[in-house]
């Protein structure tokens, strides 16, 4: 997950792009493969949840999220975790610059 | 008996020689951007008519694709059209009252457009510096 | 006396052959020159050129929507250069641009060894190598691309040929042309058979083809800055640098030939095979079309 952390004024403002196909049903039957989408994705400041996304199959190859929350330090981890419909997960951070 | 044996052999040498002239014989490529199109390619109403020109269309578009200028009009590529229209100028179903006419103008039209795209190959070659800016 | 007679004749031999040497790329550097002085010259004030260059483009959008003297270096972003609220678009994505996935697994495809244990690295040795591609051969007598040169690369080392156009092959292609970015593009034509492939090039770039009957002119040059249905129109000039480009309508990355093949199709005429001579002889054109510009590649495009 590739993300861009910046602190401006008080407020940290989050830009990220996870790494997944997103296979629709009907995309995935079409080139013979197994649906696979994200279904929760979030991401959490200091263990705080800052951003909470719950999906199906509507999100497209490699979503893009963005949020911003009050908050935060330069130098501060932000870490990413997500799960699939097929179990696959994956944890990665940013650091806020 | 002799004079029976020499006619027969002469009529037997001309629907020989007949045969083979009616048959549509393989175009030039020279040729081919010469020819007024609407006129070779008219297509009586007929089932025969029409299994006619689709053969004259198919035997044009051999050269056409040898010079890579076959057309692919509404994402139908040009040899599909012409075998998509045997197939319904085959099927006796198919060629209903409406669909004779439809018939005739697909052969027309593979038939036509076969030969446009060599034609118009010729025309883009003397007027293609016109479109350079200088 | 003989020999200054032999000696003076072999000298005018030798500098004739020099000053013709560098002639072969006399008339393509004039079309070059001329492109860039048409284009320049388009883009300077579409509200007063209007009548001559955007004929059928309403006044307002004129107006409001499109820039004003571009430069050169501004022609890179193609239609985003002059129109406004696309280049804004264009600018937001490009923060997170959706092909740094694509140029990490080139990376990663640049360093993998092939079953002989070499790799992509001995044959290309330095990946900032887009800004001399594609070059004429003059031993083998034809315009060598990036994507035959890669494939050449894994032939010779054993390996199976990869699919033009897409996929790994434009992962890696994506790889060498971020590393050479800010480099300036210098196509050479070196020889009377390269400039015969130019001419070759430039024939099929502004002859008319397909059931449409349009030429690559039609859009790319007479028709940049105009619309074609809902889409604005990239001018001729600066587009070889942003290739292999992020489409949106692909969801992928694509080379150079993979747009070929679309535009043919575009143009109402069954496309050829990726990498034949005519869509080589093309991009040789293309290249040096957009020569003196840096690559920017790769890029978003719709």
């Amino acid at each position: 997950m590739r993300a861009i952390a910046k602190l401006k004024n008080g407020i940290t403002t989050v830009r990220a792009m996870a790494h997944h196909p997103m296979l629709s049903y009907l995309v995935a039957k079409k080139k013979h493969k197994k649906a696979k989408f994200i279904t929760h994705l979030t991401a959490k400041y200091n263990g705080q949840l800052v951003y909470d996304l719950y999906s199906t199959q509507f999100l497209s190859k490699n979503p893009y999220i963005q949020f911003a929350f009050k908050g935060g330090k330069k130098g501060d981890k932000i870490v990413f975790y997500w799960i699939d419909n097929t179990g696959e997960s994956k944890t990665s951070s940013a650091k806020i610059r | 008996m002799k004079k029976i044996y020499l006619l027969g052999s002469v009529a037997a040498l001309t629907i020989l020689i007949s045969g083979c002239t009616t048959q549509p014989s393989q175009p030039n490529r020279i040729e081919m951007g010469k020819l007024d199109a609407s006129k070779v390619c008219k297509t009586p109403e007929t089932s025969k008519g029409i299994n006619a020109t689709l053969k004259k269309a198919s035997m044009y578009l051999k050269v056409t694709k040898k010079d890579k200028v076959e057309f692919r009009t509404r994402d139908v590529i040009h040899h599909k059209y012409i075998t998509t229209s045997q197939d319904i100028a085959l099927s006796k179903k198919l060629l209903a009252k409406g669909d004779i006419k439809n018939a005739t103008f697909a052969a027309y039209q593979s038939c036509v457009q076969a030969i446009r795209a060599v034609q118009q190959e010729d025309e883009a070659n003397k007027t293609y510096l016109l479109s350079v800016p200088k | 006396m003989f020999s200054k007679i032999v000696k003076t004749s072999i000298f005018i031999v030798a500098s004739a052959t020099i000053l013709v040497a560098g002639s072969f790329n006399a008339q393509a550097e004039k079309d070059r020159l001329a492109l860039q002085h048409y284009m320049l010259a388009k883009f300077k004030n579409p509200v007063a050129n209007r009548a001559e260059y955007f004929p059928y483009m309403p006044l307002h959008i004129l107006k409001t929507q499109y820039a004003k003297n571009l430069k050169l270096s501004d022609f890179l972003l193609g239609s985003y250069a002059y129109d406004l609220d696309a280049r804004k678009q264009y600018t937001e994505l490009n923060e997170f641009p959706p092909y740094v996935f694509n140029v990490s697994h080139g990376e990663k495809l640049y360093n993998t060894k092939f079953k002989n244990g070499k790799s992509f690295k001995d044959c290309f040795p330095n990946p900032a190598i887009k800004g001399n591609y594609p070059y004429f051969d003059t031993k083998k007598g034809e315009v060598i691309t990036i994507g035959l040169a890669i494939n050449e690369c894994r032939v010779k080392n054993g390996e199976k040929p990869w699919k033009y156009g897409k996929g790994k092959l434009a992962d890696l292609d994506g790889y060498f042309a971020f590393k050479s970015r800010g480099q300036v593009l210098n196509v050479t034509i070196p020889n009377a058979a390269a400039e015969k492939a130019y001419n070759a090039g430039k024939k099929y770039y502004y002859s008319q083809r397909g059931s449409l009957k349009m030429s690559c002119a039609t859009c790319h040059v007479q028709g940049a800055g105009n619309k074609l249905r809902a889409e604005s129109l990239s001018p001729l000039l600066g587009q070889y640098n942003h290739f292999p480009v992020y489409r949106l309508k692909w969801q992928a990355l694509g080379t150079m030939q993979r747009r070929f093949k679309g535009c043919n199709k575009n143009q109402g005429e069954q496309p050829q095979k990726l990498q034949s001579k005519d869509y080589r002889d093309l991009e040789y054109f293309l290249a040096y079309m957009s020569n003196g510009l840096k690559l920017d590649g790769p890029d978003i495009r719709k």
